[in-house]
């Protein structure tokens, strides 16, 4: 039995549905925009300030840059394969099971983790929205333990609860339209300009002094801080930004318009996360945002006194991470299925109910898991999780683009990357950076994370997957 | 006015079922074509990273394509002019709008709604929706 053994091309190509070519260059472009704003600056420039200080800006930069060479990268990937599908069913195609059930795993890691991060951060802005209101949380029901020093808390009661209401919604079967998408982008983005218009006036420049107060990489307190332990934990302000590379198959003229539909998606959301964390940090000094540690932009509004300001921000984020957590864990129990359907997860998380069209008990499973993490867990051991998978993933995803034009240039590409092979190879390079900015802890949580992977494939995925019954005649082809 | 060509929205549902039969009697009546569609639910507001959800859209697709069958054969037997075809897309935009305009649809028949009240309240129904925004005629069978 091969652990690289691969799925054969023509299964897949048998029923191929040819997509439209319909978009353009700023089509793509408000996709990307779309998917990147809304949730990592709402809640993670807090942890990121207290990790860099106000150089939190360039960090956005730096991890910028991570996703703008991984995203040409992951665009020529997705455009490899014929029809349109997941980077783990590519994966299963080009590089063989054992690559595909370790990219299967990552994305589970990053799907569920992050839905969790998001609600935290859901959390946070829920709870000011209802102190407005007059209602107060008690506090040990807002946060999960150890989320800020000094203070008690125990159970992260919202996050839980939206986490559960969210699964009920995707379980029977909702799903959410494109143009209820491109609203909540509108409200993302109208939200930020109008943080920007209204708060700028407040900055006092000695805040920004020192500008870099742990350098480029630095250990403080016993947990790596600086510029680049920042850009890692940033880094999650970006993810989704590979969505407008898989759009190749509809895009127009690809090999210009999907390089610039990614750079000019990350060079816009950039100078907006920039020009936002130059404020925050100029408005209230860095380590204010310990005490504001799931939802940071109030700590600003706090300052300022913008009473009205801050209920506008928190229902427009409330509003955007609400169907951020919804397509998270949607995404999440379509990685599952596909794995359970290929046999490499039990067949419990691929059963599809009748009824609702859903893959109703994975669903259930993942999204019960998915809240008890959003309730006990805190934000920076989520988000440093998602963020470790994820730049996993891309790494995989660069190496096997790199890797495919040596073995395989004859294979057909909808999309060629640019400057091959440094843009893979720096990619890669970027991606281990931001993993070794991250804490220690964290290398040893996600090591645990795939050995219980590796244990997983070996001992049941490797026996259980539904290319042992064609095995005889498939052996040794390619 | 004869209606000419009957679109059926088929999902399994045996409301969608009663839909089919009443829409074989009409075609047989008016000598009309019919035409069968089952729509996989595809919603461009649930794209994600590293186009997770694709995979389970295909299979889904495959699987109609093979439930359309029977009903395409049935169709035939009693005689009519009859296409069937599974579409992957926003269910309600596809019924009300796309397929009725690229094949000159001038009656759709659908199945009253299967949901339940809250389900209602949240999803909303495919059927009222169609009714709300079709240009053409809509049938809906109880």
């Amino acid at each position: 039995m091969d652990i690289f053994r691969k799925k054969d091309v023509g299964e897949i190509l048998k029923h191929s549905t040819p997509l439209k070519r319909t978009l353009r260059t700023w089509d793509l472009t408000f996709l990307g925009i779309g998917a990147i704003i809304g949730t990592g600056i709402f809640v993670l420039t807090g942890k990121g300030a207290l990790t860099a200080g106000p150089a939190i800006s360039v960090s956005f930069l730096v991890a910028a840059i991570c996703c703008g060479f991984a995203g040409l990268c992951y665009a020529e990937f997705a455009s490899m394969a014929p029809v349109a599908g997941s980077a783990y069913t590519y994966s299963y195609i080009a590089f063989g099971e054992i690559i595909a059930f370790i990219i299967g795993w990552d994305l589970i890691l990053e799907y569920a983790l992050g839905a969790a991060t998001v609600s935290v951060g859901w959390s946070g802005y829920f709870a000011n929205l209802l102190g407005n209101l007059g209602i107060h949380i008690p506090t040990v029901l807002t946060a999960a333990a150890g989320t800020t020093a000094g203070v008690t808390s125990y159970f992260n009661l919202p996050a839980f609860l939206i986490v559960l209401l969210i699964t009920w919604i995707i379980s029977i079967g909702i799903t959410q339209t494109k143009r209820v998408n491109d609203t909540m982008v509108i409200v993302k983005l109208a939200v930020i300009l109008l943080f920007i218009v209204c708060t700028i006036w407040f900055i006092k420049p000695h805040n920004w002094q020192p500008f870099s107060p742990y350098g480029l990489y630095s250990f403080h307190n016993g947990t790596a801080a600086g510029i680049i332990p920042a850009a890692s934990i940033v880094f999650f302000s970006f993810i989704g930004f590979d969505s407008v590379s898989s759009s190749a198959e509809e895009t127009i003229n690809p090999s210009k318009t999907l390089p610039r539909g990614i750079l000019l998606s990350l060079f816009i959301s950039t100078v907006l996360y920039i020009i936002m964390t130059l404020i925050m940090t100029g408005v209230v000094k860095f380590t204010v945002f310990a005490k504001y540690l799931n939802a940071p932009v109030l700590a600003v509004l706090h300052s300022t006194g913008q009473t009205w300001l801050s209920i506008i921000v928190s229902i427009g984020a409330i509003l955007g991470m609400t169907t951020v957590i919804l397509v998270q864990l949607y995404g999440q129990s379509r990685i599952s299925y596909s794995m359970s359907r290929d046999g490499l997860f039990p067949k419990f998380f691929g059963d599809v109910n009748m009824k609702y069209q859903t893959p109703f008990k994975g669903t259930w499973f993942f999204g019960i898991i998915t809240a008890i993490a959003g309730g006990l867990i805190n934000l920076n051991i989520l988000a440093e999780l998602v963020n470790i998978g994820t730049l996993t993933a891309f790494i995989l995803v660069s190496a096997g683009v790199l890797w495919m034009r040596h073995s395989h240039p004859e294979v057909h590409r909808g999309f060629k990357a640019p400057g091959v092979p440094f843009t893979p190879i720096i990619a890669i390079i970027f991606c281990l950076v931001l993993i070794a900015g991250l804490n220690w802890e964290t290398w040893i949580r996600f090591i645990v994370w795939f050995a219980i992977g590796m244990i997983l494939y070996f001992g049941y995925a490797k026996k259980h997957s539904k290319l042992n019954s064609f095995k005889p005649q498939d052996k040794g082809a390619d | 006015m004869v209606y000419k060509n009957i679109l059926v929205g088929l999902d399994g549902s045996s409301q969608a079922d009663n839909a089919f039969k009443v829409a074989c009697g009409l075609a047989n009546a008016l000598s009309a074509d019919l035409h069968l569609i089952w729509i996989v639910n595809r919603d461009r507001g649930m794209d994600s990273s590293f186009g997770v959800n694709e995979d389970f859209y295909r299979d889904q697709y495959h699987q109609v394509q093979d439930k359309l069958v029977s009903y395409v054969e049935d169709a035939k037997k009693a005689g009519l002019k009859v296409t069937g075809e599974a579409l992957v897309g926003n269910i309600k935009l596809v019924l009300a709008n796309e397929y009725p305009k690229e094949h000159g649809i001038d009656l759709i028949v659908l199945g009253n709604t299967g949901l339940n009240t809250v389900e209602k309240l949240v999803v909303g129904s495919h059927t009222s929706y169609v009714i709300r925004n079709s240009a053409c005629d809509v049938l809906v069978v109880k």
